[in-house]
């Protein structure tokens, strides 16, 4: 593990694609300017703390049974980082609430994901789905709507 | 591809009821097996096999290979196309009745 | 029991109605099958030989009379008229339609059930014993701790995709009665002085064609660090275990490879990181829980005698019932084992039969059973032999709890899409033998498992005499093995030489268990000889 590091910013604006956000809102955008773009495997050689002063992380997806960048986002948002965290890759509209509670901002989606799933799916992708956890850790500031506000646990224990 | 197999037949489970399904002479889906298409070349079936899976009619496409009278070579196969091999029901009354006897 | 309030009821109808449309975009097309997969088998759904079938929560194995009730009436309407009991505490309908589910999900919903990770590559069912709350031999009541957990792990969004499933089971007595060392992660439970929850944290237990007996991870471990040292557990797994091949990606694959003390440290490291704010709410959680179990466990009654009956009262009163903690009760076992059965199989006519009885004479309360049984927990002294009769009535009266002939079997190549060989017909013959065997010579103090794969989900690891289907050259051959053991003694079983064909298999077991009797000291049990002897006398008496 190195103690500095050099980090070759993301590709800039490499395709057109969409993205979702925290509120549910699904707009058509470029791919997203970002520090730095990871897969997995990267993440263990780089060092948590080097990550941390960074603005934005794109964290990819390879396959939607590989579930290793939401655990990814909990550890960033555990050690502290506040910054933009987006997830990338081969996503499902029924894994946007799995990002945005493991401590995604947000979804960049390919325009070929996009069509693959409908559009539709992917604007409902907040709608039809549990959006209160029993335990919810910390989530991002960026999230509104369906699924910001306290969990089940702490809704019970203040007697709501 | 199996060594000794004269051809293959196409299986699948139907999208809908999961019910086990070949790929039949009448160019469909059909229950029988009797009356499954055998080809004798693997690649003949394999692209239908994908083709049904992308048009969300079935799942698990998969060859089964059949010796000369067109009988299953593999054990998977057949147990599956026996079914299931067990009486569903069992009554215990026999059993009870043993042991109370024995009491 | 534990019933839903509007927060569980609103979570498990949302679910619900995401299942539906997931199921609908499948149908449409818009989810492939390799898609809908993970999403279908983190709902219980799997494709098998012959049909879907649909595995349905039976959250630590505790259920009421209703909910028991709509299980029958699920089983006649959507299913052959039978269900299968697992020895995950669950059960399982083996001929569904994709078209029935959401609606066979919805009638869950309406009596409080779901089938949310009964399978899939997620926090599995937890498990716990099916004579929680009721055991003499219990120190704390493990289903408050199981309700947590499956609160915590319910649609965790992190841990939905892991390398392999993760299975929990939690104990709270001397006795294991859950195979808790053959789990990913066990918890004994016990009290400290202060007569506060602490809780034994055992890792990396497991069956498959890796058999491993769990490891000691940390002792003691208090309430309030349960669940952050569960969720940095389950985060290093997550992000280290493999995933290149299924077969290791269990986390007692990750153990082997990475060392017990370097996975301890990454946890350690990882529990530095955790806001523990966020699981500060879990203490009121577990108290607000445990009142709801503690108010229905009933006083000490009095006035109540073990009935005389008939010898056959007597002998099933013996083998089927369970000395109660609460004085005036006992908890009776209804085995789903009788001559010739299908391991765990109980009918829609059954299910309904027994959901009256326990309404009747066990507070609307029932078990399943690891054994793949079912447990009357708060049977009055003076109904037992009302029960039994009423139970002989319905052919659920066998009285073979804990014998050789109450078989663990897997639904084998008659059902399963991963089986290598049948297992039900093995077991149904080797019933009929065994059952005859105990008629004459008196109870088989013994666990016979069998499994139709290496998957070993008939436990075959874990059992006294335990039977493997494998296909050798296109043919059912069966693999034994001997001494394994799923109590707190837990252990692997030996295999014992060449395999045996499905006909030899009876006669085999036979000749097994007439070397034990031949060399058991008095009242000494299969576990006890086999451990004192050897494989040796085994292997010569059988490979003659």
């Amino acid at each position: 593990m190195s103690d500095t590091l050099d980090l070759q910013p993301a590709e800039q604006g490499a395709g057109e694609g969409w993205r979702l956000d925290g509120d549910g809102s699904f707009t058509a955008a470029p791919m997203p300017t970002l520090d730095l773009l990871l897969e997995p495997e990267a993440v263990q050689d780089l060092g948590l703390a080097n990550l941390l002063p960074l603005q934005s992380i794109g964290l990819v997806f390879k396959t939607p049974h590989d579930g290793r960048s939401f655990s990814l986002a909990r550890r960033l948002r555990n050690a502290g980082f506040d910054g933009r965290l987006v997830a990338l890759g081969r996503l499902m509209p029924d894994q946007a609430r799995h990002a945005m509670q493991s401590g995604f901002d947000g979804l960049w989606l390919e325009q070929d994901l996009v069509e693959r799933h409908n559009e539709a799916a992917w604007r409902a992708a907040l709608d039809v789905v549990v959006a209160r956890l029993y335990s919810q850790q910390r989530l991002p500031a960026s999230l509104a709507g369906r699924l910001a506000g306290p969990d089940i646990w702490q809704q019970r224990s203040q007697g709501q | 591809m199996a060594r000794s197999a004269s051809a293959y037949a196409l299986a699948a489970n139907d999208l809908l009821t999961g019910a086990l399904v070949f790929w039949s002479q009448e160019a469909g889906w059909c229950s029988d097996f009797t009356a499954a298409l055998f080809a004798s070349d693997p690649a003949t079936l394999e692209p239908l096999g994908s083709a049904e899976e992308a048009a969300n009619r079935i799942v698990g496409a998969a060859l089964i290979p059949v010796n000369a009278a067109h009988q299953p070579i593999e054990l998977r196969d057949q147990r599956r196309l026996q079914g299931v091999t067990l009486a569903l029901r069992t009554t215990a009354s026999e059993s009870q009745q043993d042991f109370a006897k024995a009491a | 029991m534990y019933a839903y309030d509007t927060f569980d009821q609103t979570f498990v109808d949302q679910r619900a109605a995401e299942f539906r449309d997931q199921i609908n975009r499948r149908l449409s097309g818009a989810l492939s099958e390799d898609e809908f997969k993970p999403l279908r088998l983190q709902n219980g759904l799997y494709l098998q030989l012959h049909a879907y079938m649909l595995r349905v929560a039976i959250p630590y194995g505790v259920l009421n009379a209703r909910q028991l009730q709509m299980l029958g009436d699920l089983a006649d309407r959507y299913d052959k008229g039978y269900g299968h009991f697992t020895t995950r505490q669950n059960i399982q309908y083996n001929w569904t339609k994709l078209s029935d589910v959401a609606d066979m999900i919805d009638a869950l919903a309406s009596v409080q059930m779901h089938a949310i990770q009964t399978s899939g590559n997620c926090i599995r069912n937890v498990t716990t014993d099916a004579y929680a709350g009721v055991a003499g031999d219990e120190w704390l009541d493990p289903r408050p701790t199981a309700e947590l957990l499956r609160q915590w792990s319910s649609l965790h969004p992190e841990f939905a995709f892991l390398p392999r499933k993760f299975k929990i089971a939690v104990l709270g007595a001397a006795q294991d009665r859950a195979a808790m060392k053959f789990h990913d992660i066990g918890l004994w439970a016990k009290l400290d002085d202060a007569g506060q929850p602490i809780y034994d944290i055992w890792v990396g237990g497991g069956q498959g064609r890796t058999p491993r007996v769990a490891r000691l991870f940390q002792k003691a471990v208090p309430l309030a660090d349960l669940l952050p040292t569960l969720d940095a557990m389950l985060r290093v797994y997550n992000l280290a275990g493999r995933r290149d091949n299924k077969y290791k990606a269990r986390i007692k694959i990750l153990i082997d490879e990475m060392g017990l003390e370097p996975y301890r440290a990454a946890v350690a490291e990882e529990l530095g990181q955790i806001d523990r704010s966020v699981f500060a709410p879990a203490l009121g959680e577990y108290r607000r829980i445990a009142a709801q179990f503690e108010t229905a466990q009933r006083p000490a009654l009095q006035g109540q005698k073990l009935p005389q009956g008939s010898p056959a009262f007597q002998a099933w009163l013996q083998q089927n019932g369970m000395a109660h903690k609460v004085p005036g009760y006992a908890a009776i076992a209804i085995s789903l084992k009788a001559k010739g059965a299908i391991p765990g199989d109980a009918s829609g006519a059954q299910m309904r039969a027994v959901a009256a009885l326990a309404e009747r004479y066990s507070a609307s309360e029932l078990r399943v059973s690891h054994r793949q049984n079912l447990v009357l927990p708060w049977v009055k002294l003076n109904d037992l032999e009302e029960l039994y009769h009423a139970l002989l009535e319905q052919d659920l009266a066998e009285a073979n709890i804990g014998l050789a002939s109450d078989i663990i079997a897997c639904p084998g190549l008659d059902y399963c899409a991963l089986a290598t060989a049948r297992s039900i017909p093995v077991a149904q013959a080797l019933s009929h033998r065994l059952r005859e065997r105990e008629r004459l010579q008196g109870p088989l103090d013994l666990s016979l498992n069998i499994s139709g794969c290496i998957n070993a989900c008939g436990h075959h690891h874990a059992a006294n005499i335990g039977i493997l289907g494998l296909n050798r050259t296109e043919t059912e051959t069966y693999q034994i093995s001997l001494g394994g053991r799923a109590d707190e003694d837990a252990k692997v079983g030996d295999i014992l030489g060449p395999g045996f064909s499905q006909d030899q298999v009876p006669e085999v077991i036979e000749t097994l268990i007439d070397t034990w009797q031949a060399l058991r000291a008095d009242g000494e049990d299969f576990a006890t000889t086999y451990a004192r002897v050897g494989k040796q006398p085994f292997k010569e008496a059988v490979y003659v």
